[in-house]
Protein backbone atom coordinates (compact mmCIF):
# COMPACT_ATOMS: atom_id res chain seq x y z
CA UNK A 1 0.00 0.00 0.00
CA UNK A 2 1.17 3.48 -0.94
CA UNK A 3 2.74 5.14 2.36
CA UNK A 4 1.38 8.16 2.44
CA UNK A 5 -2.44 6.82 1.46
CA UNK A 6 -1.90 4.92 4.86
CA UNK A 7 -0.59 7.50 7.06
CA UNK A 8 -3.93 9.66 5.65
CA UNK A 9 -5.76 6.69 6.56
CA UNK A 10 -4.26 6.37 10.08
CA UNK A 11 -4.77 10.18 10.76
CA UNK A 12 -8.32 9.77 9.81
CA UNK A 13 -9.11 7.03 12.04
CA UNK A 14 -7.13 8.60 14.69
CA UNK A 15 -9.16 11.82 14.54
CA UNK A 16 -12.47 9.83 13.85
CA UNK A 17 -11.75 8.09 17.07
CA UNK A 18 -11.02 10.82 19.26
CA UNK A 19 -14.38 13.03 17.38
CA UNK A 20 -16.37 9.57 18.62
CA UNK A 21 -14.69 9.59 22.39
CA UNK A 22 -15.37 13.10 22.92
CA UNK A 23 -19.01 12.56 21.68
CA UNK A 24 -19.47 9.87 24.05
CA UNK A 25 -18.08 11.61 26.78
CA UNK A 26 -20.29 14.56 25.92
CA UNK A 27 -23.27 12.07 26.12
CA UNK A 28 -22.58 10.12 29.41
CA UNK A 29 -20.27 12.68 31.18
CA UNK A 30 -21.04 12.47 35.27
CA UNK A 31 -21.53 15.43 37.06
CA UNK A 32 -19.63 16.73 39.19
CA UNK A 33 -20.51 16.66 41.95
CA UNK A 34 -22.67 13.86 41.78
CA UNK A 35 -26.52 14.38 41.29
CA UNK A 36 -25.84 17.85 40.37
CA UNK A 37 -26.70 19.32 36.50
CA UNK A 38 -23.28 20.17 34.38
CA UNK A 39 -23.78 23.12 31.77
CA UNK A 40 -23.43 22.65 28.26
CA UNK A 41 -20.00 25.02 28.06
CA UNK A 42 -18.81 22.53 30.74
CA UNK A 43 -19.89 19.15 29.51
CA UNK A 44 -17.97 20.21 25.90
CA UNK A 45 -14.61 21.21 28.26
CA UNK A 46 -14.86 18.00 30.09
CA UNK A 47 -15.65 15.80 26.96
CA UNK A 48 -12.46 17.32 24.94
CA UNK A 49 -10.23 17.24 28.03
CA UNK A 50 -11.15 13.47 28.17
CA UNK A 51 -10.53 12.98 24.52
CA UNK A 52 -7.13 14.78 24.09
CA UNK A 53 -6.06 12.46 27.23
CA UNK A 54 -6.97 9.65 25.33
CA UNK A 55 -5.58 10.54 21.96
CA UNK A 56 -2.41 10.98 24.05
CA UNK A 57 -2.34 7.73 25.59
CA UNK A 58 -3.10 6.51 22.09
CA UNK A 59 -0.52 8.41 20.15
CA UNK A 60 2.51 8.10 22.69
CA UNK A 61 1.76 4.41 23.26
CA UNK A 62 1.97 3.61 19.31
CA UNK A 63 4.74 5.96 19.03
CA UNK A 64 6.43 3.11 21.76
CA UNK A 65 5.49 0.53 19.78
CA UNK A 66 7.07 1.31 16.24
CA UNK A 67 10.32 2.37 18.06
CA UNK A 68 9.90 -1.65 19.13
CA UNK A 69 9.01 -3.00 16.20
CA UNK A 70 11.11 -1.35 13.84
CA UNK A 71 14.07 -2.45 16.71
CA UNK A 72 12.93 -6.11 16.40
CA UNK A 73 12.77 -5.97 12.44
CA UNK A 74 16.26 -4.09 12.17
CA UNK A 75 14.79 -1.39 10.55
CA UNK A 76 16.76 0.70 13.12
CA UNK A 77 19.45 -0.43 13.33
CA UNK A 78 21.13 -0.97 17.52
CA UNK A 79 24.57 -2.57 15.95
CA UNK A 80 26.34 0.97 17.39
CA UNK A 81 23.99 1.25 20.59
CA UNK A 82 27.26 0.55 22.71
CA UNK A 83 29.99 1.23 20.20
CA UNK A 84 32.01 4.60 18.92
CA UNK A 85 32.04 5.84 15.54
CA UNK A 86 35.46 3.27 15.09
CA UNK A 87 33.06 0.10 15.57
CA UNK A 88 34.64 -0.83 18.81
CA UNK A 89 32.23 -1.14 22.24
CA UNK A 90 32.53 1.92 24.66
CA UNK A 91 32.58 0.47 28.32
CA UNK A 92 31.12 3.88 29.56
CA UNK A 93 28.22 3.43 27.30
CA UNK A 94 27.86 0.34 28.31
CA UNK A 95 27.67 1.06 31.82
CA UNK A 96 25.13 3.94 30.98
CA UNK A 97 22.98 1.83 29.24
CA UNK A 98 23.10 -0.32 32.43
CA UNK A 99 22.36 2.38 34.78
CA UNK A 100 19.60 3.55 32.72
CA UNK A 101 17.47 0.77 32.45
CA UNK A 102 18.06 -0.05 35.63
CA UNK A 103 16.69 3.22 37.28
CA UNK A 104 13.95 3.22 34.33
CA UNK A 105 12.64 -0.06 35.70
CA UNK A 106 12.67 0.31 38.69
CA UNK A 107 10.87 3.84 38.34
CA UNK A 108 7.86 2.23 36.05
CA UNK A 109 8.13 -0.85 38.70
CA UNK A 110 7.09 1.81 41.77
CA UNK A 111 5.39 3.90 39.42
CA UNK A 112 3.18 0.79 38.72
CA UNK A 113 2.48 -0.43 42.68
CA UNK A 114 1.90 3.50 43.49
CA UNK A 115 -1.38 2.79 41.11
CA UNK A 116 -1.91 -0.27 42.26
CA UNK A 117 -2.45 1.12 46.14
CA UNK A 118 -4.20 3.73 44.97
CA UNK A 119 -1.37 6.42 45.32
CA UNK A 120 -2.14 7.36 41.60
CA UNK A 121 -1.43 11.08 42.29
CA UNK A 122 1.90 11.00 43.54
CA UNK A 123 5.11 9.90 40.94
CA UNK A 124 7.95 8.39 42.99
CA UNK A 125 10.77 10.44 43.89
CA UNK A 126 14.32 9.15 42.85
CA UNK A 127 16.81 10.16 45.77
CA UNK A 128 19.45 12.29 45.38
CA UNK A 129 22.26 9.49 45.12
CA UNK A 130 20.98 7.77 42.40
CA UNK A 131 21.05 11.03 40.42
CA UNK A 132 24.60 11.53 41.34
CA UNK A 133 25.50 7.64 40.16
CA UNK A 134 24.02 8.05 36.60
CA UNK A 135 25.99 11.57 37.26
CA UNK A 136 29.33 10.02 37.48
CA UNK A 137 28.25 7.41 34.86
CA UNK A 138 28.14 10.57 32.49
CA UNK A 139 31.04 12.62 33.77
CA UNK A 140 33.27 9.56 33.02
CA UNK A 141 31.97 9.02 29.59
CA UNK A 142 32.97 12.86 28.60
CA UNK A 143 36.03 12.23 30.35
CA UNK A 144 36.56 9.07 28.74
CA UNK A 145 35.55 10.91 25.24
CA UNK A 146 37.60 14.17 25.90
CA UNK A 147 40.50 11.56 26.27
CA UNK A 148 40.47 9.86 23.29
CA UNK A 149 39.63 12.69 20.86
CA UNK A 150 42.53 14.65 22.45
CA UNK A 151 44.80 11.50 21.67
CA UNK A 152 43.13 11.07 18.01
CA UNK A 153 44.12 14.75 17.74
CA UNK A 154 47.69 14.32 18.43
CA UNK A 155 47.48 11.44 16.30
CA UNK A 156 46.54 13.27 13.35
CA UNK A 157 48.78 16.20 13.80
CA UNK A 158 51.85 13.81 13.87
CA UNK A 159 50.71 12.35 10.81
CA UNK A 160 50.81 15.71 9.30
CA UNK A 161 53.87 17.56 8.43
CA UNK A 162 53.74 21.31 9.53
CA UNK A 163 53.31 24.00 7.07
CA UNK A 164 56.14 26.22 7.31
CA UNK A 165 55.89 29.97 6.09
CA UNK A 166 58.85 32.47 5.39
CA UNK A 167 58.42 35.87 6.95
CA UNK B 1 -10.10 14.45 34.94
CA UNK B 2 -12.75 11.65 33.08
CA UNK B 3 -11.09 8.26 32.94
CA UNK B 4 -8.19 9.86 35.08
CA UNK B 5 -7.24 6.60 37.09
CA UNK B 6 -8.33 4.32 34.07
CA UNK B 7 -6.18 6.90 31.52
CA UNK B 8 -3.17 6.40 34.00
CA UNK B 9 -3.22 2.61 34.56
CA UNK B 10 -3.52 2.22 31.23
CA UNK B 11 -0.73 5.06 30.26
CA UNK B 12 1.25 2.73 32.95
CA UNK B 13 0.78 -0.61 31.87
CA UNK B 14 1.82 0.01 28.20
CA UNK B 15 4.78 2.14 29.16
CA UNK B 16 5.92 -0.75 31.05
CA UNK B 17 5.54 -3.64 28.37
CA UNK B 18 7.11 -0.64 26.01
CA UNK B 19 10.16 -0.98 28.23
CA UNK B 20 10.23 -4.69 28.98
CA UNK B 21 9.90 -5.08 25.31
CA UNK B 22 12.76 -2.26 24.72
CA UNK B 23 15.03 -4.63 27.65
CA UNK B 24 14.12 -7.70 25.51
CA UNK B 25 14.77 -6.30 21.89
CA UNK B 26 18.53 -5.07 23.27
CA UNK B 27 19.02 -8.04 25.46
CA UNK B 28 17.93 -10.18 22.02
CA UNK B 29 20.42 -8.11 19.86
CA UNK B 30 23.41 -8.56 22.24
CA UNK B 31 22.77 -12.07 22.22
CA UNK B 32 22.84 -12.51 18.45
CA UNK B 33 25.32 -10.15 17.89
CA UNK B 34 23.84 -7.92 16.59
CA UNK B 35 24.89 -5.45 18.75
CA UNK B 36 28.69 -4.92 18.80
CA UNK B 37 30.29 -6.00 22.13
CA UNK B 38 33.45 -5.97 19.80
CA UNK B 39 36.38 -4.69 22.20
CA UNK B 40 34.33 -4.06 25.02
CA UNK B 41 37.52 -5.09 27.20
CA UNK B 42 40.40 -4.08 24.67
CA UNK B 43 41.69 -0.30 24.94
CA UNK B 44 40.87 1.39 22.18
CA UNK B 45 44.03 3.57 21.97
CA UNK B 46 46.98 0.84 21.75
CA UNK B 47 44.33 -2.07 20.67
CA UNK B 48 45.55 -4.09 23.21
CA UNK B 49 43.58 -6.14 26.02
CA UNK B 50 42.90 -3.83 29.21
CA UNK B 51 45.01 -5.85 32.25
CA UNK B 52 42.52 -4.06 34.79
CA UNK B 53 40.70 -1.23 33.74
CA UNK B 54 38.11 -2.38 31.63
CA UNK B 55 37.46 -5.69 33.49
CA UNK B 56 37.05 -3.84 36.94
CA UNK B 57 34.81 -1.30 35.54
CA UNK B 58 32.56 -4.07 34.10
CA UNK B 59 32.69 -5.84 37.31
CA UNK B 60 31.71 -2.74 39.57
CA UNK B 61 29.34 -1.58 37.74
CA UNK B 62 27.27 -5.09 37.08
CA UNK B 63 27.95 -5.90 40.85
CA UNK B 64 26.65 -1.91 41.37
CA UNK B 65 23.52 -2.38 39.37
CA UNK B 66 22.23 -5.61 40.81
CA UNK B 67 23.02 -4.69 44.14
CA UNK B 68 20.74 -1.68 43.46
CA UNK B 69 17.98 -3.42 42.16
CA UNK B 70 17.72 -6.11 44.90
CA UNK B 71 18.00 -2.79 47.63
CA UNK B 72 14.97 -0.95 45.46
CA UNK B 73 13.00 -4.27 45.31
CA UNK B 74 13.39 -5.04 49.10
CA UNK B 75 12.17 -1.49 49.58
CA UNK B 76 8.98 -1.52 47.58
CA UNK B 77 5.63 -0.99 49.36
CA UNK B 78 7.95 0.82 52.29
CA UNK B 79 8.13 4.14 50.50
CA UNK B 80 7.77 6.04 47.26
CA UNK B 81 11.05 7.27 46.89
CA UNK B 82 13.91 5.28 45.39
CA UNK B 83 16.15 4.01 48.39
CA UNK B 84 19.65 5.54 48.79
CA UNK B 85 22.36 4.19 47.44
CA UNK B 86 25.15 3.42 50.07
CA UNK B 87 27.71 5.58 50.55
CA UNK B 88 30.12 2.40 49.90
CA UNK B 89 28.88 1.22 46.63
CA UNK B 90 29.02 5.08 45.28
CA UNK B 91 32.38 4.89 46.75
CA UNK B 92 33.28 1.91 44.47
CA UNK B 93 31.61 2.87 41.76
CA UNK B 94 33.68 6.39 41.96
CA UNK B 95 36.77 4.37 42.18
CA UNK B 96 36.17 2.34 39.57
CA UNK B 97 35.51 5.07 37.19
CA UNK B 98 38.24 6.87 38.06
CA UNK B 99 41.01 3.43 37.52
CA UNK B 100 39.28 3.58 34.23
CA UNK B 101 40.06 6.90 33.09
CA UNK B 102 43.31 7.19 34.95
CA UNK B 103 44.04 3.76 32.81
CA UNK B 104 42.86 5.57 29.60
CA UNK B 105 45.15 8.74 29.95
CA UNK B 106 47.94 6.20 30.67
CA UNK B 107 47.47 4.66 27.74
CA UNK B 108 47.00 7.96 25.57
CA UNK B 109 50.29 8.82 27.28
CA UNK B 110 51.96 5.76 25.88
CA UNK B 111 50.61 5.99 22.94
CA UNK B 112 52.21 9.56 22.26
CA UNK B 113 55.20 8.60 23.47
CA UNK B 114 55.13 5.55 21.22
CA UNK B 115 54.24 7.40 18.25
CA UNK B 116 56.39 8.00 15.52
CA UNK B 117 58.49 11.44 15.90
CA UNK B 118 58.14 11.43 19.60
CA UNK B 119 61.11 12.86 21.36
CA UNK B 120 62.87 10.31 22.90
Amino acid sequence: MNPERTTYLFGFAFVALMLLAAALLFVFAPAIPAGASMPPLGRLIYALVGASALGAVILLSALGATVIIKMALGTIDLKYLVAEESGAASLSRFQMLLFTFVIASLYFLYALYGLMNGDAAKLPEIDGSVLGLLGISGGSYLLSKGISAASSANASNADTPAVRTNR
Amino acid sequence: MPGGKFLVLTFAVAMTIWLGGLLLVVAYNIVGGRISLRGLLTETLTGQMAAFSRPQMLFVSLAAAATYVGKAIEAIGTTNTFPPVPTELVAAVAGSQAVFIGGKWLSSALSKLRAPGAVK
